[in-house]
């Protein structure tokens, strides 16, 4: 890392605030920290920052410049009162802080095996326990086991999970978000081919699923040919996000191929949807379709880019239309059955993350150059809260302290 | 502020000593040991067709020039020798050869124009020029025009232009020259030149031959491989000129043929042992000329071509996310006109330069067209030069410009794209005061037409937008320029007002897309000056003083400093000049450059010192040069560290 930008990093920035409200009647003790964490980037791509949101108080301050970078192509996770710093294409590092200190930096290590190698492009970082966590690598044919609170750089990695079963022609199994239920890893890989444009068609998208306990793969269809993959074969194609709540069921979001038409003269690229996955038997069921694929343009939400369920009746995904033109849909875990907001703020503006937040609300990110924002939902037409950001939001997770 | 005032005091040091200094002494100085001064304003060698040239003498834009005595004694590359101009800055990848950026007055590189005799090496494809692909042997005299680009120079830039002229000599002259250097990281360089009168033709040839490694040692902490030296910025360049004119009773005719074949590595943010992505590039540039006078009027006329051929080859997906091997071709066919009158009180200049563009990518890896674009520029430019009195010159000037572009295959199918007609005007005023002192003051709007790529896009998810407005700007200027035989000083104020700059917004699928969203003001000042107080002794010493406002609509960007520019430099060079030596000792500071448009990293400050003992004996000269001898990696090029210090010995023989 370039020494200026080591400098800056370990600048001492603007600690968060652990809220002691006394005097506004809120509370006579000392809250617990408790924070949004919202990986930010500039709208020129000039650079990028995380942007913390005090959920502690109530007050919803927001706290930025916490980690300024020059690259912009980082991500965020969290587990209890730790957060990741997660630097993916050719940056390949993870830095962990405490919403507590933000300004101290507990420490930063390579998510690579050697210099020399190719970059690992860590999509998502999953937490089995305190000490035990999976890297979703985008960029290999494999995940990492790692261990959260390694002292040292040597301890942080502590195995490594095969995936090259799953690679296509060209080696890669792009692996893209991973999610834990009921002691299973569920590893989500596009299989997209590299030697032809990216196509995320080539190939049918797949679901490893991982025994957390063991580190083995399961065998989701113990009953065909021992020689076929052992994971879950997708109807959707491109798929980027998972979203579980107990009761509603586990969901896969694919986006299909949004760019195959406009920039490589494939068809129009709508083969996603939400997909409900059983973590018993695996089976799945296509909850939300985006529609034909034979371009009569039967296309009522276009391409499904991000979902979040927040509880048993309220599942929320993103359709992307064209160029900073998306709106929110609902979506019932349970039925499927999708309507629309009536909300202007969220209809054909640029919507780029969402994640289900505590009391069952749905924050979306907007990205906007002159007001990226947060609004946070209550309903799929009701705004609890709007809070303004500095720079777009790509990621958005919440970090509490255990008591 | 600390640094700003810092800056100005030594400003101010540097005019007061400039003052007391020539109440000291005010002999005249003429060249020795054909070493001759850094010039604020220059004289052009009478075999030079004056019909094509700007008369900076009477030109109310400011300028500034460096000649070739500045650099022949010694391998220099052309960002450095730009660098040394006030407002000017350019910014490199890193060794010999590599890509590189100028701003001038705190513009982005796409906003300046350059030239060589008049044809524009700016690519319409990406708006850069590769000027490092240009060797100093074939050129004569570097003219940089901070403010406004003179009808001379038909197609003006926003953020002005330099122009550089290629070699000359004096009229029955006949010699040559052969210079040979040798430097740190296995760089080599070799020119061989020589002119000559052949049947009344002036006849000059020129080859050179680069080689550089580039293979400089870099900090530990810089990367995390484990190199300890720079990987892949080698740069292999060979290069011919050949330049013949020939004086009729009424007419002059020229020809010019330059061509040069390029290797550069691209080194990359991971410094990896398996970096070997490459960019070939072959061009040749042919240009005749005729001028001749009618009734008072001087007439002009070239025809210019140029073709240029780049390979681009990254078979290790080393800088992009895919392989690539994209071949593109860029043909530019012109025709320039030009028509002066001169009289007694006037001096009116018509320019009409009609070219073509043809750019066409081919993706080889998967045998593929990725663009094929045309483009047709005419810009027609009127000037009026009103010399009111003998002291005092003003001057308006207008251009229109009219593009059109047709594109029939892009990354996108885009249907159709919207011609662009705009216009651009300059106002100026001279006043030669006393016979030392110089007042200028201008005034005007000045243009950027959108390139291909801005509104056609390219490869890699970048968006253009076929209905991308120019970028449009309100520029100011007024200084003072004192000269004597023994000092020049220069300082000028300036502003710049860019409304409609093209930035690149990206939305949540990572898709760029350009908008006229852009808007800033820069601010500043500059000044220069040369002082010769005795034969031994000069010092020169330039500063820049910038502030600048983001005023775009982009919430993270809006108020704060334009990021990519040093917002205050400065630089001074003291010279020690014997019988038969020459020892220069030279500073560069330049700080307060932002990584960022959040202005949240800030780059650490470039403090170079440099120096060189040249050596003349009889036709023969020899010189060392040592640069940045404190062994700093200076980073402001997206981070990437700059050479430390290095040693070139350079030796030149003229017969």
């Amino acid at each position: 890392m370039p020494t200026s930008l080591k400098k800056y990093m370990s600048i001492a920035l603007a600690p968060f605030i652990i809220t002691a409200c006394s005097d506004d009647n809120k509370s006579d003790q000392v809250s617990s920290p408790h924070a949004a964490v919202i990986q930010t980037v500039a709208a020129d791509y000039s650079g990028a920052d995380v942007q913390l949101v005090d959920l502690a108080s109530g007050d919803y301050d927001v706290s930025s410049g916490v980690l300024p970078t020059v690259a912009s192509d980082y991500i965020i996770a969290s587990h209890n009162a730790d957060f990741y710093h997660i630097g993916r294409y050719n940056l390949d590092n993870i830095a962990k802080y405490n919403i507590a200190d933000t300004g101290s930096q507990i420490y930063e290590y390579s998510t690579k095996d050697s210099p020399e190698a190719d970059s690992n492009n860590v999509y998502d970082m999953v937490f089995a326990s305190d000490n035990k966590a999976y890297l979703i690598n985008y960029g290999s044919d494999n995940l990492w086991i790692v261990n959260p609170k390694a002292e040292t750089e040597a301890a942080f990695k502590i195995g490594e999970i095969d995936l090259s079963a799953y690679a296509d022609s060209d080696g890669i199994t792009e692996a893209s978000a991973g999610i834990i239920v009921d002691g299973k890893l569920f590893v989500a890989m596009q299989r997209i081919n590299r030697n032809n444009n990216w196509s995320p068609v080539d190939n049918s998208a797949y679901v490893a699923v991982i025994d957390v306990a063991t580190d083995t793969e399961i065998d989701t269809n113990p009953s065909d040919a021992p020689e076929n993959l052992k994971g879950i074969e997708l109807t959707t194609h491109n798929p980027g996000h998972f979203a579980y709540y107990p009761g509603a069921g586990l969901f896969l979001q694919a986006s299909g191929d949004p760019y195959g038409a406009a920039y490589y003269g494939r068809p129009a690229g709508y083969v996603g949807g939400v997909t409900k996955i059983s973590t018993t038997d695996y089976s799945i069921e296509l909850t939300v379709d985006d529609g034909s694929n034979d371009g009569s343009g039967e296309n009522p939400y276009g391409y499904i880019v991000n979902v979040a369920v927040v509880d048993e009746n309220n599942g929320y995904f993103i359709g992307q239309a064209s160029y900073q033109n998306s709106s929110l849909y609902h979506f019932d875990p349970a039925t499927g059955l999708v309507t629309e907001t009536t909300l202007d703020a969220l209809q054909s503006v640029d919507i780029s993350t969402l994640s289900a937040g505590p009391d069952n609300g749905l924050w979306t990110g907007i990205s906007n150059a002159a007001d990226p924002k947060v609004l946070i939902l209550s309903d799929i037409n009701t705004i609890s809260n709007t809070i303004s950001l500095i720079q777009n939001p790509t990621k958005i997770t919440f970090a509490k302290e255990e008591n | 502020m600390q640094q700003a005032k810092r800056l100005s005091f030594l400003v101010s040091l540097g005019l007061c000593f400039c003052h007391s200094s020539l109440n000291a002494s005010t002999e005249e100085h003429s060249t020795d040991n054909g070493i001759e001064n850094i010039l604020v304003t220059g004289v052009k060698p009478a075999a030079e067709d004056q019909t094509f040239q700007v008369d900076t003498t009477t030109y109310t834009g400011f300028s500034r020039i460096i000649d070739r005595s500045e650099f022949v004694d010694r391998y220099t590359p052309l960002t450095e020798l730009l660098n040394q101009l006030p407002g000017i800055q350019t910014f490199e990848a890193g060794g010999t050869g590599s890509y590189s950026t100028t701003s001038i007055r705190g513009s982005t590189g796409k906003q300046v124009s350059f030239f060589l005799d008049g044809m524009l090496l700016n690519s319409p494809s990406s708006g850069n020029a590769n000027i490092q692909f240009l060797p100093t042997a074939v050129i004569e005299r570097i003219e940089a025009y901070p403010d406004f680009t003179p009808a001379e120079l038909g197609n003006a830039n926003l953020a002005g232009a330099v122009q550089f002229i290629s070699r000359t000599f004096d009229k029955h002259e006949k010699g040559g020259e052969l210079i040979l250097s040798h430097g740190s990281f296995n760089n080599q360089h070799a020119e061989l030149s020589g002119w000559s009168d052949i049947n009344n033709w002036q006849t000059l040839a020129a080859v050179s031959y680069t080689d550089a490694q580039n293979n400089y040692p870099v900090d530990d902490d810089l990367f995390a491989t484990s190199s300890d030296e720079r990987i892949n910025d080698e740069f292999t360049e060979s290069s011919v000129l050949v330049k013949t004119s020939r004086e009729f009773s009424q007419a002059k005719l020229s020809f010019m043929l330059q061509g040069s074949d390029t290797t550069k590595g691209i080194p990359t943010q991971l410094n990896r042992l398996v970096d070997n992505a490459k960019l070939d590039e072959k061009n040749i540039r042919l240009q005749s000329g005729v001028s001749y006078k009618v009734s008072g009027w001087n007439i002009g006329h070239r025809l210019y071509f140029s073709k240029e051929k780049t390979l681009f080859t990254d078979l290790n997906s080393t800088v992009g996310l895919n392989a690539n091997k994209d071949e593109t071709h860029i043909d530019n066919i012109g025709l320039f006109q030009l028509a002066k009158l001169n009289t007694e009180t006037q001096r009116i200049t018509f320019t009409l330069d009609a070219s073509q563009d043809d750019i066409e990518q081919f993706d080889q890896l998967n045998n593929k067209i990725q663009v094929d674009a045309r483009r047709n520029n005419l810009v027609l430019a009127i000037a009026d030069e009103w010399h009111a009195s003998e002291n005092t010159s003003l001057l308006a000037s207008v251009r229109q410009y009219r593009v059109e572009d047709t594109i029939d295959q892009a990354e996108k199918d885009y249907q159709a794209s919207s011609d662009i007609n705009a216009s651009a005007y300059h106002l100026g005023a001279q006043w030669q005061f006393t016979k030392n002192w110089l007042l200028k003051i201008n005034t005007g709007n000045n243009i950027r037409i959108p390139t291909l790529v801005e509104k056609f896009g390219r490869t890699g998810l970048y968006e253009g937008d076929p209905e991308l407005k120019h970028e449009r700007a309100h520029v100011f200027d007024t200084g003072l320029l004192y000269s004597t035989p023994t000092a020049k000083i220069s300082a000028t104020l300036f502003s710049r007002k860019v409304t409609d700059g093209i930035y690149t917004i990206y939305d949540s699928r990572g898709i760029g897309h350009p908008e006229n969203i852009g808007e800033s003001e820069i601010q500043g000042i500059e000044g220069q000056l040369f002082l010769t107080p005795v034969r031994w002794f000069e010092l020169s010493a330039d500063a820049t003083l910038m502030d600048s406002k983001n005023l775009s609509n982009i919430k993270s960007a809006r108020n704060n400093k334009m990021p990519g520019i040093y917002h205050y430099s400065a630089g001074s060079s003291i010279a020690w000049i014997g019988e038969n030596n020459r020892l220069n000792l030279s500073y560069q500071y330049q700080d307060e450059f932002f990584y960022n448009a959040a202005n949240s990293i800030k780059a650490d400050p470039i403090k170079a010192l440099s120096c060189s003992f040249t050596h003349y004996w009889q036709s023969i000269t020899v010189d060392i040069t040592a640069r940045n001898l404190t062994d700093k990696h200076f980073q402001s090029f997206y981070m990437l560290p700059m050479p430390g210090r290095s040693f070139t010995a350079t030796f030149t023989y003229i017969f």
